[in-house]
């Protein structure tokens, strides 16, 4: 099949699916109309500006192809034990050889729902403006993705991973949904990896992923991309929360060559919680940008972030962190930081909190550094016998550590440490 | 001798503070340095432990016979320097037993001696700690993150319990402690005493040395050694300050 360059491949999006149900196809079309009116953001677009789409547009791209990834190369790949729950998608496309779904829950891909009462409200709870082209491109496009619906009470006690391994340049486009009941409890651990033995990723994952909370409703998410270091993504989260439900998101980036990242919760009802950390850890001349974007538009509900970038070589950082409390969201609780470590003069971040409050009733903080590995520090664990590398190992291990510690499954506190040492031995060189 | 200066002459930011410093301490031996707030004390300190940025623009400094001026921090350390920290730095994030085990092991490398285990290395912090009667929960925290004043002081010195240096230079540990702590930084001083180590005690106060008793006291003013006595002459700087320094010596 032959590759195109993206600016080609959004005016002629491929739809996907042909036994899809007349709402799917309805929305797909209105979709392709937006996209191919707007394009994708605009140069100059404001939540945009740190991040130019002009080289990604004459990226070559090509249909997703099968990766033919066996189960040994999985579990290694992905630090996966052969018992473990799984859902697996390999350049966008369900792996059901490769996936292990627990039993009597429904959690499956997206196109076995196509046709059921779910999913069509699910997706019409989806905000149809947006300035990002990508979300339009995701509809349009989308060909599967992972699906979990637990019914009032259902509680998945060992964690569900939620695997999407890349390689090639396919254009991979896929929508996740996750949707809990009344009081449902999900743990997952996700990961965006590319496989061991396989080519890397040089395409563009362009993923969204929709999470509804029910009343009571907990989620446990955590996430660690870690993709080559040529793949491009896109990565949009959008969550819904329920009455005293509760969300706690941990997010690790750390591959990819240009990524944008964007997390959006409203907290809809009165006692929602979440927590949105994140690790960004960044070398080479790896570009991420991340967006979060927290609503709180009922009573009483409470947000906690944590995010820290590291910055090594020629890499380049973005935090962005906006809270809008709106109106009458009296009893509001929200707390930021975003603490940033620049390891090389060339390296640079851009953390902005940006908060917006439209009532009285609220307590806010915010709070945001840029600095260096601390000379201090530094002379202090030398002058006890540590040499410099793994002094500023250490510093920057204990950087990150507040965040990991925060993350509450063991599971995913070793995947995000596995993937931190890892990538560990070659940062820092330049300091 | 443990340590042998002669002549040192030290810089920071381009303003010269150590001004032809000379100083013999001989093994087994401890001696105490005071001297008026700014005459370059810490900054002696600093210089031997190797600190960047402390330029040495003359003179030599011989540990144990051999020049350390070349080695780096962590060289210094490994071979048996220790500087109790006048201001010991809060690390958040760093737990203080990993911590001196990575620096005790890291010495040990150094020595060609094999690494502590967990399990050896909790037994010696056990035995230390009984001796220094630091609370327990204070190794579960992190590096002095959240400590009193106290508490730090006391950190510093069970570390110099746990590393046995051969040198160690306390710099005003005693400042800021209670009657209970200076005992106790005392007695975990008293327990490193012996024939093959050397200690230089930095302090304001004359009351340390009821504790410590040492067999020299130097007075730094102005860069260099101005007096040197027994130990007597710290009780006399107690009663007569610095200034008369200046008139008869
Ligand atoms: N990093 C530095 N940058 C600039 N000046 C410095 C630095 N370190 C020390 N100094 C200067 O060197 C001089 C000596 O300082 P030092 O800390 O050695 O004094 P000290 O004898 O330890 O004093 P104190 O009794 O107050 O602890 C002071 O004038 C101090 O301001
Ligand atoms: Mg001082």
């Amino acid at each position: 099949m032959s590759a195109l360059p993206l600016s080609e491949l959004i005016q002629q999006p491929v739809l996907a699916g042909k036994q899809e149900p007349l709402w799917l196809s309805q929305q797909r079309l209105q979709a392709a109309k937006y996209l191919q009116a707007s394009g994708l953001p605009a140069e100059g677009s404001e939540n945009w500006r740190y991040s130019s789409l002009r080289r990604l547009q004459t990226k070559l791209l090509e249909q997703p192809t099968e990766l033919h990834l066996t189960e040994p190369q999985l579990l290694a790949s992905a630090g996966l034990q052969a018992t473990d729950n799984r859902m697996v998608f390999a350049n966008g496309i369900y792996q059901a050889h490769l996936s292990l779904v627990p039993a009597g829950l429904r959690i499956s891909n997206l196109n076995s729902q196509l046709h059921t009462a779910e999913l069509e409200s699910l997706m019409q709870t989806v905000p149809t403006a947006t300035d990002c082209g990508f979300s339009w491109l995701n509809t349009t496009a989308f060909n599967d993705g992972l699906f979990i619906h637990l019914d009032a009470g259902q509680v998945l006690e060992a964690p569900l991973h939620f695997i999407q391994l890349g390689g090639g340049n396919s254009l991979i486009n896929s929508r996740h949904i996750i949707s809990l009941g009344e009081a449902a409890k999900l743990t997952l651990i996700e990961q965006f990896i590319e496989a061991t033995e396989m080519p890397p990723t040089q395409g563009l994952f362009n993923c969204q992923t929709d999470v509804h909370l029910a009343k009571s409703a907990r989620l446990d998410w955590s996430r660690v991309q870690a993709l080559g270091a040529s793949a491009v993504l896109v990565d949009r989260v959008n969550c819904w929360l329920g009455e005293n439900s509760h969300l706690h998101s941990s997010q690790l980036d750390c591959g990819g060559l240009w990524v944008r990242h964007d997390v959006d919760v409203a907290l809809n009802e009165p006692g929602a919680f979440v927590e949105v950390n994140g690790v960004l850890m960044l070398r080479g001349r790896q570009h991420c940008d991340v967006h979060t974007k927290i609503v709180h538009a009922a009573i009483n509900c409470t947000s906690r972030e944590t995010f820290k970038c590291i910055a090594d070589d020629r890499s380049r950082g973005v935090f962005n962190g906006k809270i809008l409390v709106q109106p009458g969201a009296d009893g509001t609780d929200s707390a930021q930081r975003s603490d940033n470590l620049l390891l090389s003069e060339h390296a640079r971040i851009d953390t902005k909190p940006d908060l917006e409050i439209l009532t009285d009733d609220v307590v806010a903080s915010h709070g945001a550094t840029v600095g260096q590995l601390d000379e201090d520090a530094l002379f202090y664990i030398r002058s006890r016998g540590i040499d410099s590398p793994a002094a500023k190992k250490l510093l920057m291990r204990a950087f990150y550590q507040q965040v990991v510690e925060l993350i509450a499954e063991p599971r995913a506190q070793e995947a995000f440490t596995a993937k931190l040492d890892q990538i560990f031995e070659h940062t820092g060189k330049s300091v | 001798m443990i340590l042998e200066i002669k002549n040192l002459h030290a810089s920071v930011e381009g303003k010269e503070i150590l001004k032809g410093l000379n100083l013999s301490l001989p093994a087994g031996e401890i001696h105490a340095i005071m001297g008026p707030n700014g005459s370059g004390k810490s900054t002696f300190g600093n210089v031997i432990a190797g600190r960047e940025g402390y330029k040495v623009t003359a003179g030599e400094v011989f540990f144990k016979g051999k020049d350390i001026l070349d080695l780096s921090v962590e060289e210094r350390a490994c071979e048996g320097v220790f500087l109790a920290f006048q201001y010991p730095v809060e690390i958040p994030g760093v737990n203080n037993t990993y911590f001196l085990r990575a620096g005790l092991n890291a010495q040990r490398k150094y020595q060609g001696l094999p690494p502590l285990d967990g399990a050896e290395f909790l037994r010696l912090v056990r035995e230390k700690l009984k001796v220094l009667e630091l609370k327990d929960d204070l190794l579960k925290r992190s590096v002095n993150a959240g400590f009193s004043g106290g508490e730090k002081k006391r950190n510093e010195i069970f570390q110099m319990a746990v590393l046995e240096p051969t040198l160690a230079i306390l710099d005003e540990t005693d400042s800021g402690l209670d009657i209970d702590a200076l005992q106790a930084v005392a007695k975990g001083v008293n327990a490193l005493r012996d024939e093959r180590r050397a200690m230089l005690v930095i302090t304001h106060y004359q009351r340390l040395l009821d504790y410590i008793v040492p067999d020299r006291v130097h007075v730094l003013a102005d860069g260099v050694i101005a007096r040197s006595g027994g130990p007597e002459l710290a009780l006399e700087l107690e009663q007569k300050g610095y200034t008369w320094l200046g008139e008869s010596g």
